[in-house]
């Protein structure tokens, strides 16, 4: 049976409704939020399995795709609904997926919170937001939608508001998104004045009408935006601050979901930006330039979460390049396997922080014995990551290095580079926590605290994400699944996206994931922890890595804090107070000062009254006749 | 009808001055009896009226001088969507400014509350531009007594310079607004809406220019903005809920209803000066609001910044600018009156309004900082919320006539993103505080002044078709002229 309307909207709406549920029963039973939480997304995710059932039966064409109107003002008329093509309905079952898993992981790892009906309230808002922006039919729901995810994951960053770094990072993550959603402003009203419509269909079958500079700012302004929320360079610099909240919510919104919406977000229009060369090409550019950066800094860090922000702004630069390349079914291959994988990493590492306390792989070591579950499902993530054959990463990356390689061999030689990097950040992170001698912290031993694995309610969720972190690949094999990404978007040109199967790309992508286990095998496996200070303490290289670049630095110091606050406000602040307001205050004494030199006349002299009356009667009467003279009389 | 919700607020202020001395404690409870009623009597009026042509309802005329021009000067009050629309923003915010003042005793209070709200009444319902000149200055005598006896810190200096300030703006108006009148051969609004554009010529070209700047110093504007900051800074809380909530609208108000329908086509002339002026408006007052350390401030300069919004709406002379202009308006009287009052509430527990002094307050007034931050989020324009309908309406129409001024004007909301946040957190997040050990708000009157504004936010956030229609009714005249 077909899913109809009230059952999509319901997959958006069920998380909401949980969410409201709880913040009634707030008060009084906080220990069922977790269970209205998990039961509310379960709900949406039984109709997202239908939705998908249904879109696999019709071959991802858009079947249902219903209009309401929301308001209308002269020519403006805005109406919202909820839409079910292949894409759609794919990034439905993924979001609910991970959020599901994601939701019962919380309750362990959230446990001893106090505002824990706080958080899986803003979990639900989020996952409701999350939805709403895929099942969207019209860009103006989606930016609706896409700022409430913005919001959402500023209020789960701060989560910890009395903790000065997370509500530093919640900021940081609000505005630098908010940067690159001036450009989906942008968009937006270019799109609405050149094709007098904001519907997301009508917007692509009407590709065509856009003038050249239209379709430029439209596409770029959208890249704008999709590069803010999906962490991209020069917009990277939030995701690892970002890290500050709870595991949890990185697994699901820093990872899986709401990074990857910016890619959905392009996929979406991609018959607008197959209309714009240049903007395909920045898009391939920063893509590149990313997922080479970010990968560096993968090496550079001690944080396992931070290494796994690093590798996530790393994978969505294969993304931006695959959507860059024209790779849509690529990239979004890439979107769904990244997001099941990469879900798995964080949530182990934050089975790993439940039980020893600290996200420090300096800390750690020697884990494999102690939490075997925990180790494997690891394992599995990062092989996943790393792209080994048969894993899931191996498919995805595949399809978009190979057509890298059919149709630009410089930018396959870089992501081949970037397969390298991947590999030795992995497995480093991999040797530090896991391997060698564990290595305490002094506050761990001092509380005469134990690593232990983490209670089935966490490590469940693991087991069951490594399921697709290994089999998802096979997806591929499917050839509905391309035609269903096809059908999503009928107003596609270039159709023809499959690339042919070069054998030695496999074979040498192996290579080079083996060379990058070997390498961190070396450096880190036997004296890790000299190695690492040695190299930390001696190399300029790592010094940069440390700095990431500079490039916070120069954003918050250099461009928000001196430039833009203390030079540019200090100035203004001067000009408002002492030009400004002292012209004011010059206007209003001056008149005292005018009247004062009137005071002076009345000095009591009839004489000089009489002179000036007279005078003035004569002034008058001239007045009136020059007046009537020319106006009256011509 | 209009009559009735006119007079009212003055007869109220006569019966609460003339109240017995042992009732005087009770002043505050007859002012929020006739400010409900008040509210439901405009609301009643909105239900049943038919308003969808634009035209003017409820009319009530009294001839005032025969002969003392060549034509006749009449007292004439009625209402259209747009006014209609503003009256009942006029009366929300009057119950909200009441009750968050229930602690004051005197009724001196209460009584130029009342002639303060019923004179800013008396603007909107005014169809003859003489009338409408005349409660346009009567507003500022309770505006210059509440500062002046109930305000803080340099009130005296705050409430002489609110004055004059204000009084140099009606001096431009009154002359345009004499010019306009001579110009159209009549002094009556709507026979001068309807009698269409004026000839240009140079004087109404002066008028057009008196009547703006005049509307521009109410607005406020850059660079006649500097009167705001201090009225705010040193106006108690009631006042600046008034003061941001409704008097600022009268600018906006003025240059819809006088300057649009008779002399809207200078605007392509002209319209890319104003538009420049909104959009510095918005960038400059977005800087200044980074800067300002006083809590009252901040939000005294979001005013600004959120008030070139408006400018850049009219002057791009579309029908959906202008519709977003008139949105801001009501949209930013609900917010900003919302933001003044959870400051008050939150002085009235801390005792100062420092920034640098607080933080972690969240702890203390759990309730507060919700409040305050869905206010700071509807500011910064969040999706859901009443502010980002007026935005993004302002943005879609004023793009094809004044690009370049649209785009510069989008940039102010990461500015707004970014003050709001970092106010917020500033003051509501980080670790406890031990100094501020209050509570959090708990009697009805507090309640009930932020529920009357907070819930509107959200209302028309989700659902802002009502609010939609009723400024398209009001601004019919654009699609019928234009």
């Amino acid at each position: 049976m077909q899913i109809n309307e009230l059952f999509i909207w319901l997959i958006q709406f069920s998380p909401i409704i949980g969410g409201v549920v709880i913040l009634c029963l707030t008060n009084h039973r906080k220990n069922l939020a977790p269970f209205i939480g998990s039961i509310s997304v379960f709900i949406s995710w039984i109709f997202s399995c239908w939705l998908l059932v249904s879109s696999i039966v019709e071959e991802g064409n858009l079947f249902i795709s219903t209009q309401h109107e929301w308001f209308s003002a002269f020519n403006l008329n805005i109406n919202i609904g909820v839409m079910s093509d292949g894409l759609t309905a794919m990034m439905c079952f993924v979001v609910t997926s991970v959020a599901l898993l994601v939701e019962i992981f919380s309750k362990g790892y959230m446990e001893h919170e106090d505002g824990i009906a706080r958080y899986y309230v803003f979990l639900s808002i989020f996952i409701f937001s999350m939805l709403g922006a895929v099942l969207a039919v019209n860009l103006l729901q989606v930016f609706i939608f896409w700022e409430l995810m913005g919001l959402c994951s500023f209020l789960l960053i701060g989560f910890w508001f009395e903790k000065p770094q997370a509500v530093l990072a919640a900021r940081k993550a609000f505005l630098i998104t908010r940067l690159g959603d001036l450009g989906f402003v942008v968009a937006l009203v270019v799109i609405w004045n050149a094709v007098g419509t904001l519907d997301i269909s009508l917007i692509n079958e009407s590709a065509a009408q856009f003038s050249s500079v239209a379709i430029f700012v439209a596409t770029f302004g959208l890249l704008c935006g999709a590069m803010g929320k999906s962490a991209q360079f020069p917009l990277h610099v939030w995701l690892p601050d970002a890290m500050e909240g709870p595991t949890p919510v990185s697994a699901l919104i820093h990872a899986a979901t709401m990074v990857a919406a910016g890619v959905f977000l392009i996929a979406r229009f991609f018959p607008l930006f197959e209309l714009s060369g240049d903007v395909q090409s920045i898009m391939l550019y920063i893509g590149l330039v990313t997922l080479l950066l970010t990968g560096f800094l993968g090496i550079a860090s001690n944080d396992i979460k931070r290494v796994l922000a690093y590798s996530t702004v790393s994978q969505l630069g294969y993304m931006f390049v695959g959507l860059g390349l024209g790779a849509y079914v690529a990239a979004i291959f890439h979107l769904i396997t990244h997001a099941f994988f990469k879900a798995l990493l964080f949530l182990c590492s934050g089975s790993i922080n439940h039980s020893t306390d600290t996200f420090d792989m300096r800390n750690m070591g020697g884990l494999y014995k102690l939490m075997p579950y925990t180790f494997l499902t690891f394992l599995i993530g990062s092989l996943a990551l790393c792209g080994l054959f048969p894993f899931a990463g191996f498919w995805s990356k595949e399809a978009i290095i190979g057509v890298a390689y059919e149709k630009n061999v410089y930018v396959f030689s870089l992501l081949m580079l970037g397969v390298l990097l991947t590999s030795f950040y992995v497995f480093r992170a991999l040797i530090l926590t896991f391997f060698g001698k564990f290595r305490p912290s002094k506050s761990f031993t001092d509380k005469d605290m134990h690593v232990h694995e983490s209670a089935p309610i966490m490590t469940v969720p693991l087991v069951i994400l490594s399921i697709p972190a290994i089999f998802i690949g096979f997806i591929h094999f499917a050839h509905l699944f391309e035609e269903m990404l096809l059908h999503a978007n009928p107003y596609l040109n270039d159709t023809h996206l499959e690339h042919h199967f070069h054998l030695f790309i496999p074979i040498l992508s192996t290579f080079l994931i083996a060379g990058g286990a070997f390498i961190a095998y070396f450096l880190f496996y036997k004296n890790a922890m000299s190695n690492l200070k040695k190299l930390v303490n001696n190399s300029f290289l790592v010094k940069i890595l440390d700095k990431r670049y500079y490039i916070d630095y120069f954003i918050e110091q250099v461009f928000v804090s001196r430039l833009l606050l203390q030079n540019l406000g200090n100035s203004l602040v001067y000009f408002d107070k002492n030009i400004i307001d002292k012209l004011v205050n010059g206007f209003g004494k001056s008149s005292l000062s005018i009247g004062r030199i009137f005071v002076r006349s009345f000095n009591g002299e009839i004489q000089f009254y009489s002179f000036v009356m007279i005078a003035g009667l004569l002034a008058c009467q001239i007045i009136i006749f020059v007046v009537s003279y020319y106006i009256l009389g011509s | 009808m209009i009559a009735l919700i006119l007079l009212i607020p003055f007869f109220a202020a006569l019966v609460i001055a003339l109240l017995p001395n042992s009732l005087e404690h009770h002043s505050k409870f007859f002012a929020l009896v006739v400010s409900l009623v008040n509210f439901l009597i405009a609301a009643i009026i909105f239900l049943i009226s038919d308003l969808s042509g634009g035209q003017y309802i409820a009319i009530n005329e009294v001839i005032w001088a025969q002969n003392l021009f060549p034509f006749q000067i009449k007292f004439s009050v009625g209402v259209d969507a747009l006014a209609l629309a503003l009256i009942i923003l006029t009366n929300l915010l009057t119950i909200a400014a009441v009750t968050i003042s229930f602690q004051i005793k005197e009724r001196l209070y209460f009584v130029w509350l009342m002639i303060l709200q019923g004179s800013i009444i008396g603007v909107f319902a005014s169809i003859n531009l003489i009338q409408f000149f005349i409660f346009w200055e009567l507003e500022l005598i309770p505006m210059f007594m509440l500062i002046n006896f109930w305000g803080t810190g340099n009130r005296e200096y705050s409430a002489m310079k609110f004055v004059l300030y204000t009084l140099v703006a009606s001096a431009f108006i009154l002359i345009g607004i004499i010019l306009l009148g001579y110009s159209a051969n009549s002094f009556d609004i709507i026979s001068i809406n309807n009698s269409g554009f004026l000839v240009e010529n140079w004087i109404v070209i002066f008028a057009f220019w008196t009547l703006l700047i005049g509307f521009l110093i109410k607005l406020p504007i850059f660079p006649f903005h500097t009167w705001l900051p201090d009225a705010h800074t040193d106006a108690p809380t009631a006042v600046s809920v008034m003061l941001a909530g409704i008097l600022l609208k009268m600018g906006g108000y003025g240059i819809i209803k006088l300057v649009l329908p008779t002399m809207g086509y200078l605007l392509n002339d002209y319209g890319a000066i104003l538009g420049f002026l909104g959009a510095f408006s918005i960038i400059y007052g977005a800087i200044l609001t980074l800067k300002q350390t006083d809590l009252k401030r901040v939000i005294a300069f979001s005013s600004i910044s959120h008030m070139g919004f408006v400018l850049v709406g009219i002057a791009s002379n579309s029908p959906l600018g202008v519709l977003g202009a008139g949105l801001q308006l009501i949209t930013h009287g609900l917010i900003s009156g919302l933001l003044f009052l959870c400051v008050g509430l939150v002085y009235e527990r801390t005792k100062t309004r420092e920034i640098n002094e607080m933080k972690g307050l969240t702890h203390q007034f759990p309730f507060i900082s919700f409040i305050m931050m869905v206010a700071g989020l509807a500011s910064l324009g969040l999706p859901g919320l009443v502010g980002f309908i007026a935005e993004i309406t302002i943005f879609l129409g004023s793009y094809e006539t004044r690009p370049i001024t649209t785009l510069f004007a989008i940039t102010g909301v990461l500015f707004s993103a970014g003050y709001i946040l970092w106010t917020m957190q500033r003051i509501f997040f980080g670790p406890r505080n031990k100094e501020f050990d209050a509570k959090d708000i708990s009697d009805w009157p507090q309640l009930l002044s932020v529920g009357t504004l907070l819930i509107p936010i959200i209302i028309f956030g989700i659902y802002p078709q009502p609010l939609i229609t009723i400024m398209e009714q009001g601004l019919n005249f654009l699609i019928r002229i234009g």
